[in-house]
């Protein structure tokens, strides 16, 4: 989206104005509506369907696979794939590299853990399905489809089933594979849901920073003016790494103040509870439907 | 109107040195030759300093702040050097990797073919014999060879281009085909780690080593970064080549005992036990320097040859007395050594000649490129110079 | 990536790589080589290309960088641009790849392959290119006016000649960025303010352990509005780009010492900027 220089200089002054109006009269706080559904594709574990009003959509799939290892860092395998991009692009791959950083973050690998000797290893793959056309020439980093990203894969991972292992869990002196129940029925959740004990994936919220204004999920007009960007991560209710500053789009950058980073965080902390919630919701009831259907 | 016409004068456009040098470089390059000078201020015969030196980042250096006796464990990189030549750098350093030799490119017919042997090893007699006796032998088979990748930083991205590609050939063609490393020298002699009565760690080698019927081989991958380049580089990338490999030490390689137990261990008694899979380590700390044939160690020199025959013509006002020593020779040839700038860079005539600087040659490479004939004298001078800088350089490594 | 590079000499393709088991090494070393990161002499070289606008060169004990920036040039691609465009790429040694995650495109070459090695590798210590190049990119957007070059390209690149063990991921990357933050001094292109990047590690000392230390990294200029209070003047630093990585102890909470961490860190930043400024300032 090509912004007229009065345009863009309309948006930027609201934005710092004392009182900051966001040019689809958003709250700082708020978010676009977003749809989402899970558990659709019937052949990966757990699998969402996330979509903004501006036609991104992403869709991501977590499949179970058994490995003989006790190597965590193996264990989570990301991989991003952007219609109309390459693999190697350093948006891919800087994409791909903070989601697996934050989910290895935020993982209890003890859900992964099947026996002594075998552990599930999860595989993400994370495609997305539209990007505005004019991406290539204009002055987007598109970094800003990470907080859309990384709500696909926490959907995802909630919906995430596992078979049940009937095999013994012991087996360090046998030599033995792991063997499954073939009845979905008894499958259990990746991330069980007796909400007070688990833990909850990690979730990346990028926040756009203009003048002394600081506002959650930038629209494209938005990122078009924003000076800075950064992505905060949340996990298990409290604000962990990687905490990073990115450039939402790279026409009027500058530099960012200290207390904005602090800001930003605050801001994190103020509606990361609410994006959970509704989030975990989906999650919760999507899956009935599906298994109504079947 | 028609008058005005008649006026219009054409005037001459008159450039600055430098802007001349930029739009003609060619023309430049005859003003100042003509003058008896390089654009480098050189004169025609005069090579350039050049300043070798070991880089020091390999495994083996011991670095020189904080912990003094450390290896450097991280880097793969056994040999390395640094070369300066005027504004140009490069950096080249030296890696490894360990090969089968019974599954090696020895026996790879496309490997042969491109370095022009076919020996067909069933029935090899006198007549073959005599071929591969005409074409240096078996070479492949005695000599090693260093798989070069050439990086030239021009301040863009993209595929390795011509001049990287052909510079990496040209390298490859003339370690292999000069000798410089034996073949036998880069055999591997690998031991077995394993524990004795006593528990100590000992290293079988030789015969102790039963289990060990496959042969290795060292492969030895070089990678050179040139930085700021002014002129023809396949002396200075040959240079640090040279440089880095008569700093580069082969580790001891062993096969890992230890592994094979680990396998076992667990589960059902030799359940696991997979005895074509070896796990090739090398000793962290042990080396061995990497010989060189020494009388194979050369230096190269890469010369420009120039016209002046055809430029002289058309230019009434030059001044040939001052190049010219034998006047009844119009054709003037100029052998320039050590090519800088754009436009000795743009001659197609070249004499590249490698020498051991003891009257031995191990390559010679004449381009005829275009304009008049390279006469024997232009010839002989290019290899005497070469022998002289030879002699003068060769200690330096 | 399967492809075969057939444009190249590349050797064998059965080779296998060289794998050197760790030294036990005597750990004191190792736990000392944290706190003298920051103490250590930095060796500076400019203009050592001169072929490129601007370069730098340094080193840190082992570690070994250059980096060169080409341009303002003329660019003619597409559409009109109004600004420079920004191009950045990262180059490290292919025979220090066992500490890195990604396949950068010029790693087709089949001698290092060797990612079964990447499992040994603590985090704190693995090299992630997309982490340098984002970094970078936020970094030079924000500190080159580019607004002052239209139509043309800067492509600024760094090479990774050496590191060794004991410098940290989170070192590297303030490395990289102080050497590309020289070279853009050196190429006399325009930029905001004098910039300089920093490591700060605040080992925070209300927590019970020792050992809880959160690092960040800065790179940072001094805005435009001077304070003559030391303490006030703080606030007038920019960030220009900042990245917090994993913490060694998670109970911590990051925001509630990030405050002091970010005070910290500018200190040390601006004292560091102080002296490559009176470094490039004699080199004039």
């Amino acid at each position: 989206m090509v912004l007229s220089v009065a345009e863009s200089a309309f948006i930027y002054d609201s934005l710092v104005s004392s009182h900051p109006s966001r040019p689809d009269s958003r709250k700082p706080t708020q978010y676009r509506p977003l749809k989402a559904n899970c558990g659709f594709l019937p052949n990966s574990n757990g699998s969402s369907r996330i979509y903004n009003p501006d036609g991104t959509e992403c869709i991501s799939s977590v499949k179970a696979k058994v490995i003989r290892s006790n190597n965590i860092s193996d264990l989570i395998n990301v991989e991003i794939n952007i219609f109309g991009e390459k693999d190697n692009t350093t948006l891919c791959q800087h994409l791909t590299t903070l989601i697996k950083e934050s989910l290895n973050d935020s993982f209890d690998f003890n859900a992964l853990k099947l026996t002594d000797k075998y552990y599930f290893q999860l595989y993400i793959d994370i495609s997305i399905l539209y990007l505005p056309e004019d991406f290539r020439y204009s002055s987007y980093t598109f970094y800003s489809i990470l907080s859309l990203i990384s709500m696909g894969v926490y959907l995802a991972l909630k919906s995430a089933k596992l078979p049940l292992l009937v095999s013994d869990k012991k087996d360090f002196e046998v030599e033995e594979e792991p063997t499954f129940s073939d009845d979905w029925e008894v499958s259990s959740y990746l991330i069980p849901r007796d909400s007070i004990s688990t833990f909850q994936p990690a979730l990346v919220f990028i926040v756009g920073i203009a003048g002394n204004t600081v506002i959650i999920d930038p629209s494209l007009e938005e990122e078009h003016v924003l000076e800075h960007g950064v992505c905060v991560t949340w996990s298990n209710s409290k604000i962990t790494t990687p905490i990073q500053s990115l450039a939402l789009s790279t026409s009027n950058n500058k530099a960012i103040k200290p207390n904005l980073v602090i800001k930003s965080m605050d801001l994190v902390e103020q509606v990361a509870g609410d994006v959970i919630n509704a989030l975990n919701t989906i999650s919760e009831q999507e899956i009935d439907e599906f298994d109504v259907v079947f | 109107m028609s008058q005005n016409i008649e006026n219009v004068q054409l005037k001459g456009v008159i450039f600055s040195p430098s802007e001349l040098a930029l739009v003609a470089p060619d023309i430049t390059l005859t003003k100042y030759i003509k003058a008896g000078y390089r654009p480098s201020l050189r004169r025609f015969n005069e090579f350039k300093p050049m300043i070798i030196s070991t880089a020091g980042i390999s495994r083996y250096d011991i670095s020189l702040l904080n912990d003094g006796k450390k290896i450097n464990e991280l880097t793969t990189v056994i040999g390395s050097s640094s070369i300066k030549c005027g504004g140009t750098s490069t950096i080249c350093t030296i890696s490894a990797g360990l090969v089968e030799d019974n599954f090696e490119a020895v026996n790879d017919y496309r490997m042969r073919l491109d370095a022009d042997i076919i020996v067909n090893n069933d029935d090899k007699n006198e007549e073959n014999e005599e071929i591969d006796n005409i074409l240096g032998g078996n070479l492949i088979n005695k000599n090693g060879c260093v798989y070069p990748v050439i990086e030239i930083a021009k301040g863009t991205t993209g595929p390795p281009g011509d001049e990287e590609i052909g510079l990496g050939e040209k390298l490859y063609e003339t370690i292999l085909h000069s000798g410089l490393i034996n073949r036998e020298e880069l055999k591997v002699d690998v031991g077995l780690k394993s524990i004795d009565e006593n528990g100590n760690e000992i290293i079988l080698r030789g015969d102790d080593v039963g289990v060990i019927k496959k042969k290795f081989s060292f492969v030895i991958y070089a990678r050179i970064q040139v930085f700021g380049k002014t002129g023809p580089l396949f002396d200075q990338c040959y240079a640090s080549l040279v440089k880095a490999l008569s700093d580069t030490k082969l580790p001891e390689v062993y096969l890992n005992e230890r592994e094979s137990n680990l396998r076992t261990k667990s589960g059902k008694r030799n359940a696991n036990i997979n005895i074509q899979s070896y796990d090739l380590v090398c000793d962290s700390v042990k080396y061995r320097k990497l010989k060189l044939r020494k009388d194979r160690i050369c230096w190269s020199s890469t010369f420009g040859i120039v016209d002046l025959s055809s430029l002289n013509k058309e230019d009434n006002e030059g001044d040939i007395d001052i190049i010219t020593e034998t006047e009844e020779d119009i054709e003037q040839s100029i052998l320039l050594t050590d090519l800088e700038g754009e436009a000795e860079n743009n001659l197609s005539k070249r004499i590249s000649v490698l020498s051991n600087g003891e009257g031995f040659f191990t390559s010679i490479t004449i381009e005829k490129g275009n304009g008049s004939r390279i006469t024997t004298d232009i010839i002989k001078q290019a290899l005497e110079l070469s022998q002289v800088r030879a002699k003068d350089m060769i200690p330096k490594f | 990536m399967n492809t075969v590079d057939r444009r190249r000499r590349l050797g064998p393709s059965n080779a296998i790589p060289l794998s050197f088991p760790s030294v036990e090494s005597n750990s004191d070393i190792e736990n000392t080589s944290v706190s003298s990161f920051n103490e250590q002499k930095l060796f500076i070289q400019l203009s050592n290309i001169p072929t490129a606008t601007g370069s730098s060169f340094l080193q840190l004990g082992n570690n070994l960088l250059l980096a060169s920036v080409y341009g303002p040039r003329p660019s003619f691609k597409r559409t009109f641009n109004s600004k420079a465009v920004l191009k950045i790429t990262f180059h490290s040694s292919p025979f220090l790849s066992s500490r890195q995650t990604e396949s950068t495109f010029n790693n087709n070459n089949n001698n290092n392959n060797n990612n079964h090695l990447n499992s040994d590798i603590d985090p704190e210590y693995q090299i992630v290119n997309s982490v340098i190049l984002s970094t970078l990119e936020t970094a030079c957007s924000n500190l080159i006016l580019l607004d002052q070059y239209p139509k043309s390209s800067i492509d600024i690149f760094v090479n990774l000649i050496n590191t060794d063990k004991s410098t940290k991921f989170i070192e590297l990357l303030s490395l990289i960025h102080t050497a590309v933050n020289l070279a853009l001094i050196d190429s006399g292109i325009s930029v905001k303010n004098f910039p300089s990047s920093i490591v700060s590690s605040s080992s925070s000392s209300s927590s019970s352990s020792s050992s809880s230390s959160s690092q960040i990294f800065i790179n940072s200029i001094h805005s435009d509005i001077y304070d003559n209070d030391d303490e006030k003047d703080l606030q007038n630093e920019e960030l220009l780009t900042f990245y917090i990585p994993k913490s060694t102890n998670n109970n911590t909470n990051i925001k509630s010492t990030l405050k002091d961490s970010i005070d910290d860190a500018i200190k040390q930043s601006r004292a560091l900027r102080s002296e490559l400024s009176q470094f490039c300032y004699n080199k004039l």
